[in-house]
């Protein structure tokens, strides 16, 4: 055990973590350079598209130290994005250590911060890595005093390395094996290993990723998980060097992979704990967090027919995306689809996008919400995240929305703007504090269901590209929610409808009215386009009734053609949505819940 | 039973020669090949000769010499073509034998070899008064040469003139199209075709618009110019008897009805069309191809089809269709061709029912599309 080193790396979007991670795995040689590509560990199309890691990952190793001792370095690999924070927790569990990667021209990050916490709850011992020293914007001493201030580490423990470059590889390496800790555990002791994520395979079912805590596994145990109660039996385990290669046994300290026999990534729990069914561990790994869905939208085909597809498209991404939950929704509009409910923003982006790219369906995404708690006058409390559902107002007592704590860094000069933009999005206090000359936190308690409505965006903005954020939630508070349902020819459309603050319903619901206005073409009749609470007209706009829909020329040589283009009218007038008397072409649901977005 | 006897039928010549494409024209024109016309000619000449033993030499009541620009033929070659129609086709006594014409290419002479080839109607294509909107068009004329091309017409025995208009072009305002009306009024036509302009792909016009160089008028101020023009032709006498067509009492294009009446027709020359048996043909559209001899392309017409054929052609006109009509032609009754599909546009007010015949109202008028499109 004292030559194993369980480590992850933690850095801020684009500072250089996958880099990094595909230096160290070359120079242990655990890749061959035919099988090496950039950011080795992201095997998704869109995680390397948009240089982001989505899903867990482990990396065995294998490291001969300067004193020509072996080593097995087991990098465990975590999504960067605050929506995935939930799996960072989880891959920190199975590790001792974590490298902190600080970008050398840019510095300390919020999301640095937020994980070093993380990291720090874990018991995690840090090593400070000043990546990007090549760039000649690099301000090394600079971010050795952030180090040392916002980070409160150890600067003279700081590795300057150039993951592009190589420069300082092998001192990381060796920096591994002196500063991270061995991991403890008792190899004799009953099995506690944790799930720290698990991949689905076509032919060989669930592959669990694990850190054995205590105890060995081999093929032919008997498991039971501590969770979730299931039971099954060993098939094979191993370690991950980028191919799975089974091992005799997996014992205290290691990490690697069991296969069990399981089917869908349904049946377990990611953070769940196995161990032995004839000899079980006395207590799981503490830290076990059932994932939370905070953001729900219903998705429907553009086209009805693909109603099927969609839902096994999703049963497939759900195979491999325990944290993405559905349930079957039906639209008076849209058709039949789906509920589904997403860790944030960005994994309904990637959702929506893995849908579109990978089993080419057209989607029409309704409006993202936060789950509300609801008390009725009767005393029951239900939870609400989908309009449709939304009790009539006269039997509610109160209602409670999620805050976050957000944490915003910013360069000093935007500050104000950033207090304003919280204050915009509801903010109920705002806190600042000096990380260092030129560098400010703001952290804000604020609505999440407010931050849905592109505030990650808007904050770009008004910092030139600047600030970044970060957020957890914390609480549910009092709040003040109304359902607005947008009317189109006096018709109600249920999949335009959605819940938001009192204050900010008209201002929205004239954004909608204004954009359907926009993209559904002229009738023979006006249209009025209605935002309504209650009964309550709140925001309006027009469509005119068109006044020309003639052909000026019609003789012998025109009639032939003339009947192909009342043709193509006549198909295009059959791809809208009917709702009453209008035709809503499927481009008006997605410019409006798009525009919402943005 | 009357049915059973054959109307006469229409017979069109097209004649693509112009001395300068317009901006919006999108037909089978060309510029710069006068020099093809004596061959062109010929070519015509034998079609019709052909085509008249073929179809057994129906008696025709009706003549349209179109283009292009017919006036860039010289006295004799149109004069031929016209002996080749009355050689092929017993044309009767009262026929109405039109000739398109543009202001700046009819000379005397040749005003004067149509009316002695029978020629008794001329359309000239007027547009619109102002110079900068003609040029805008691509016209070459100005309306000087409208009002001199209406005089040498008047010279020669001319007494149905028609004046093609257009509107909502590019930059025209409502008080330009009032001149317009105005001028074209002062020169007393017998006949009026009042065109808002359609826009078609591929014109320079379209070209223009798209890349934002030209501004049409908006949907309103367009309809308002329709309205205007269907006012003012009323108040000078001139019914309207179809969407954009209107005439002095007698003096409705009775070639033109024939076409939205499902009346046969034959069709000669480079994308010319034919309505013959219950066939849509037409000729090859380019003018290389047709001089080489290409096949036309034909097109069965289908009960379904020919039924809709008769919405979509005699609803153009303000006097509708006659559900006697539409039962001899079709064997059934528009109530029973349509059903329920009537209703939508009926109860939209966009159709009526009017002494035995369905027709568009007011409003169906700016609207005819999309009722066609509901009786699809």
């Amino acid at each position: 055990m004292n030559h194993i080193r369980n480590f992850c790396i933690i850095a801020h979007i684009d500072h250089g973590k996958s880099t990094l991670a595909d230096r160290l795995i070359q120079a242990c040689g655990a890749v061959s350079q035919r099988e090496f590509r950039d950011q080795v560990l992201d095997s998704m199309d869109i995680e390397r598209e948009r240089g982001i890691t989505i899903k867990s990952n482990s990396i065995t190793l294998p490291y001969r130290a300067p004193d020509g001792q072996n080593y097995q370095l087991n990098l465990i690999d975590t999504p960067g994005h605050v929506d995935f924070s939930h799996e960072v927790r989880r891959s920190l569990l199975a590790c001792d250590g974590a490298l902190i990667v600080v970008d050398a021209s840019q510095g300390v990050e919020a999301q640095t911060v937020a994980n070093l916490y993380l990291a720090l709850d874990n018991n995690l011992e840090l090593l400070p890595i000043i990546n990007k020293i090549d760039l000649p914007a690099a301000d090394v001493d600079r971010v050795l005093e952030e180090i040392d201030k916002d980070l409160g580490l150890d600067p003279f423990a700081a590795i300057p390395v150039s993951a592009k470059t190589g420069v300082g590889i092998q001192d990381v390496l060796k920096g591994i094996v002196e500063k991270l800790p061995c991991p403890k555990g008792d190899p004799a002791g009953p099995l506690k290993a944790l799930v720290f994520d698990a991949q689905f395979d076509r032919y060989r079912g669930v592959i669990l990723l694990c850190r054995i805590m205590d105890g060995t596994v081999k093929p032919g145990d008997p498991i039971h998980f501590m969770h979730s109660g299931w039971d099954y039996t060993v098939e094979e385990v191993g370690v991950n060097r980028l191919k799975f290669c089974p091992a005799e046994q997996l014992s205290a300290g290691e990490v690697g992979y069991i296969i069990a026999g399981i089917k869908s990534v349904r049946e377990i729990e990611v953070g769940d704990t196995i161990t032995q069914l004839d000899r079980p561990a006395a207590e799981p790994v503490p830290g076990y967090q059932k994932a939370k869905s905070v953001v729900f939208s219903s998705i429907y085909p553009i086209n009805s027919d693909e109603y099927r597809e969609l839902a096994q498209a999703l049963d497939k991404l759900a195979i491999n995306d325990a944290s993405l939950t559905y349930e079957r929704d039906s639209s008076a509009a849209l058709g039949f689809g789906f509920r589904c409910g997403f860790l944030g923003l960005l994994h309904l982006d990637v959702v929506q996008e893995r849908l579109q790219r990978e089993f080419d369906i057209g989607l029409v995404v309704s409006a993202p919400s936060v789950r509300y708690k609801v008390s009725l006058k009767d005393g029951d409390v239900i939870e609400v995240d989908n309009p449709g559902n939304w009790p009539d107002p006269i039997k509610i007592a109160g209602v409670t929305e999620p805050y976050i704590k957000a944490s915003i860094l910013t360069p000093e000069e935007y500050v104000g703007s950033v207090m304003d933009l919280c204050r915009e999005y509801r903010s109920a206090s705002q806190q600042m504090n000096y990380l260092c000359v030129g560098r400010v936190e703001v952290v804000s308690e604020m609505p999440l269901g407010e931050v849905l409505f592109d505030f990650y965006g808007k904050l770009k903005t008004v910092t030139r590209g600047y600030g970044s954020f970060d957020y957890v939630t914390i609480d549910y508070r009092e709040t003040d929610v109304v359902k607005v349902e947008i009317l189109i020819n006096g018709e109600p459309v249920d999949a335009l409808a959605y819940l938001v603050h009192r204050d900010k319903a008209r201002a929205r619901a004239l954004h909608y009215c204004e954009q359907l206005a926009e993209a559904i073409p002229r009738h023979q009749f006006k249209i009025p386009i209605q935002g309504v609470i209650g009964g309550k007209i709140i925001a309006r706009s027009t469509i005119q009734a068109y006044r020309k829909d003639v052909t000026a020329k019609c003789y012998g040589g025109d009639i032939t053609r003339k009947k192909k283009l009342l043709e193509k009218q006549k198909k295009g007038k059959a791809k809208m949505k009917q709702v009453g008397q209008v035709q809503i072409p499927q481009k008006a649901f997605i410019s409006v819940l798009a525009a919402d977005r943005k | 039973m009357h049915s059973t006897l054959p109307k006469p039928i229409g017979l069109y010549v097209h004649l693509p020669f112009c001395v300068r494409k317009c901006a919006y024209c999108d037909f089978a024109s060309y510029a710069g090949r006068q020099a093809d016309i004596p061959r062109y000619v010929d070519a015509v000449v034998q079609e019709i000769t052909r085509r008249g033993a073929e179809t057994g030499h129906p008696s025709a009541d009706t003549i349209f010499l179109g283009g292009g620009t017919p006036s860039l033929l010289d006295e004799f070659q149109i004069t031929r073509i016209l002996d080749a129609l009355f050689d092929a086709f017993p044309i009767e006594q009262n026929a109405e034998i039109t000739c398109e014409c543009n202001p700046g290419t009819l000379t005397p002479p040749f005003a004067q070899a149509l009316r002695q080839a029978g020629v008794n109607r001329l359309s000239l294509g007027a547009q619109a008064a102002q110079t900068r909107l003609l040029r805008l068009l691509g016209r070459i004329h100005d309306w000087e040469q409208v009002i001199a091309s209406v005089e040498i017409a008047r010279q020669a025995g001319f007494e149905n003139i028609n004046l093609d208009l257009m509107f909502g072009l590019p930059s025209q305002t409502v008080s330009d199209f009032r001149e317009t009306l105005a001028a074209a009024m002062a020169l007393c036509p017998t006949h009026v075709s009042c065109y808002g302009l359609i826009v078609e792909e591929g014109t320079p016009i379209c070209r223009e618009v798209t890349a934002g160089k030209l501004v049409l008028p908006n949907e309103e101020v367009e309809r308002d110019m329709y309205e205007f023009a269907r006012q003012t032709f009323a108040e000078h006498g001139l019914q309207q008897y179809e969407i954009s067509n209107f005439a002095r009492e007698g003096y409705a294009c009775r070639h033109n009805i024939g076409c939205w009446t499902r009346v046969r027709y034959l069709g000669f020359g480079c994308a010319a069309h034919s309505f013959f048996d219950q066939c849509r043909t037409m000729n090859p559209p380019q003018l290389d191809a047709y001089l080489a001899g290409e096949e036309p392309k034909t097109e069965q017409i289908s009960k379904d089809e020919a039924r809709f054929e008769s919405m979509m052609l005699g609803l153009r006109m303000t006097r509708g269709v006659k559900d006697e009509d539409f039962t001899r032609m079709h064997g059934l009754s528009i109530r029973d061709a349509f059903g329920a599909k009537l209703d939508k546009p009926i109860n939209a007010g966009l159709l009526e029912w009017h002494e035995g015949a369905l027709r568009l109202t007011r409003l169906g008028m700016d609207l005819q599309n999309s009722v066609l499109v509901d009786l699809m």
